[in-house]
């Protein structure tokens, strides 16, 4: 499998049994992910993302199969030339946003600059509608997820741009009607048999495997596909196939 | 072997009438590696919370149809809303436990667990010796349900009421302050229902209060067998604990005389 889902750090609010790369590699080989796109937890958080992105992906880039992904805040004056940087410095597969923890819009005119610039490097824009369960968030840090309905729009104005929602609720991912250039992983996603539920509303072409850890445990997103009630095409189309296609991969 | 003790019979559009079969949930359970599941009762398909007695009474006898059909896979709990006349609700333990097939009780968000109206019913639990699963959930600024029982909600029912086993369900919800708040309180298990697979709570919860004091559970419907199992065969804990979590301490807490 291809777990597009995956970051490595530490977090404040979560103690993770897998916060180093190669254990982090080791475990999600034991779980069948072969190849996971990663970004680094402290970059939400911290000021300057690439201050911990660089120690992220220096460490991953001796691990084979973890791949980087760049966060980005648009807010931050040095945003472009920063990830230009990046992109000439590492292999990037894809950047993540956080508008709820950075505090923009995706209707914000700097986030059109934001896309231009991913479109001209080849880099899908990964959306975190959100990080934990807001149910569980720590009292004095409540952040509401970014609606998916935001999302599509988004992703709609910007029909070149290749858009991914992470961590989605089955609710909010299913609502989604415009959705031409927009994926979604599963990790969030649960409903009774899930997968066959997802593809109920929408086509396999626009699910990924994701499984969000280490904040989740990697076991129960792998089984979501391991005991899916779906064909063996959607099924690896899911797994794999998708993930390959949209990041540009080795197969 | 894997037994299931937090489920529902929610599929469809089912209602307390002419609810819709429950064999597509079993098939489901059994592709998963489930080889029983303990049914909770089908609640809120009335709508509402503090479900009025004929509700209550439909809800147990249908969950106790269900155990009746499939008796070597369902093991079933009497719902109780406690807010409803004393004296018909011990009357309805002893008709869905005493004189019938239910082997414990169920208690939701129909009332605080610290309000003195739930001490007859676990008096009666007690004289019963049948286990009460009650719904917690740790609501620091969730307010939407006034009645529902936090963590130190259950261990103030746990302390009065030390000879009852007591099922804190939502190991997710909970979290790492639930299980401290019943750490005191060796009547206490935590069931793994619900919620997201949040990693490292399984290690957490087996290293605070030992591998006797968790149950797998999945909250189905609305919950997928596989993610939920999935967090239990996950977790970085030996195979003996995943072992107890899956099915042995189900199989004390249940009495099912399984021991292999």
């Amino acid at each position: 499998m291809i777990d597009v889902n995956v970051s490595l750090g530490r977090w404040p609010f979560q103690r993770f049994l897998f916060d180093a790369a190669r254990p982090l590699a080791r475990h999600l080989k034991s779980c069948g992910i072969r190849k996971a796109l990663v970004a680094s937890t402290e970059s939400v958080l911290y000021p300057d993302p690439d201050v911990y992105d660089e120690a992220c992906f220096e460490q991953i880039r001796e691990v084979p199969g973890l791949l980087p992904v760049k966060t980005v805040n648009p807010v931050l004056a040095t945003w472009r030339t920063s990830l230009c940087d990046f992109a000439d410095r590492y292999e990037l597969k894809a950047i993540r946003l956080y508008p709820s923890y950075h505090r923009y819009g995706l209707d914000d005119p700097i986030v059109n600059e934001l896309v231009k610039t991913a479109i001209k490097l080849k880099l899908p824009v990964m959306v975190a509608v959100r990080v934990e369960d807001e149910r569980q968030q720590y009292s004095l840090m409540q952040v509401p997820g970014v609606p998916l309905a935001a999302i599509a729009k988004f992703a709609a104005a910007h029909p070149r741009a290749r858009v991914v929602a992470l961590n989605g609720y089955f609710h909010e991912i299913v609502a989604v009607k415009e959705r031409r250039n927009l994926y979604f992983d599963i990790a969030f996603a649960e409903l009774t048999d899930t997968l066959r539920a997802l593809t109920e509303y929408m086509p396999a072409r626009q699910l990924l495997f994701g499984s969000q850890t280490p904040f989740l445990t990697t076991k129960a997103a792998a089984m979501k596909v391991e005991l899916a009630n779906i064909s063996q095409g959607n099924c690896e189309r899911i797994a794999e196939g998708n993930a390959v296609s949209l990041f540009r991969l080795d197969r | 072997m894997i037994i299931d003790i937090h489920t529902h019979h929610f599929l469809g559009r089912e209602t307390l009438k002419s609810p819709e079969p429950v064999e597509p949930l079993m098939r489901l359970a059994k592709q998963a590696g489930v080889t029983r599941m303990n049914l909770l009762g089908n609640l809120f398909r009335t709508g509402k919370i503090r479900p009025p007695a004929r509700d209550l009474k439909a809800i147990n006898t249908l969950t106790m149809r269900q155990v009746r059909a499939y008796p070597d896979f369902f093991t079933g709990f009497c719902y109780l809303n406690p807010v409803l006349d004393g004296r018909f609700l011990i009357d309805e333990i002893d008709r869905c436990v005493a004189d019938g097939n239910l082997t414990g009780l169920k208690f939701e968000i129909d009332l605080n667990c610290r309000d003195p109206r739930l001490d007859p019913l676990l008096d009666r639990a007690r004289e019963l010796d049948i286990p009460v699963l009650h719904h917690s959930w740790h609501n620091i600024d969730l307010c939407t349900q006034p009645y529902k029982s936090d963590p130190p909600d259950i261990a103030d029912l746990a302390a009065r009421h030390p000879q009852v086993t007591i099922i804190m369900p939502h190991l997710a919800g909970v979290g790492v302050r639930g299980v401290l708040d019943v750490l005191p309180h060796p009547n206490v298990l935590i069931d793994t229902s619900g919620g997201l697979s949040v990693a490292g709570l399984i290690e957490y919860a087996v290293d605070r209060l030992g591998p006797g004091r968790l149950l797998y559970g999945s909250d189905v419907n609305g919950r997928d067998f596989s993610c939920q199992i999935g967090r239990v065969l996950g977790a970085q804990v030996s195979a003996k604990v995943k072992e107890q979590i899956l099915w042995r301490n189900a199989a004390r807490v249940l009495k099912l005389g399984i021991t292999e």
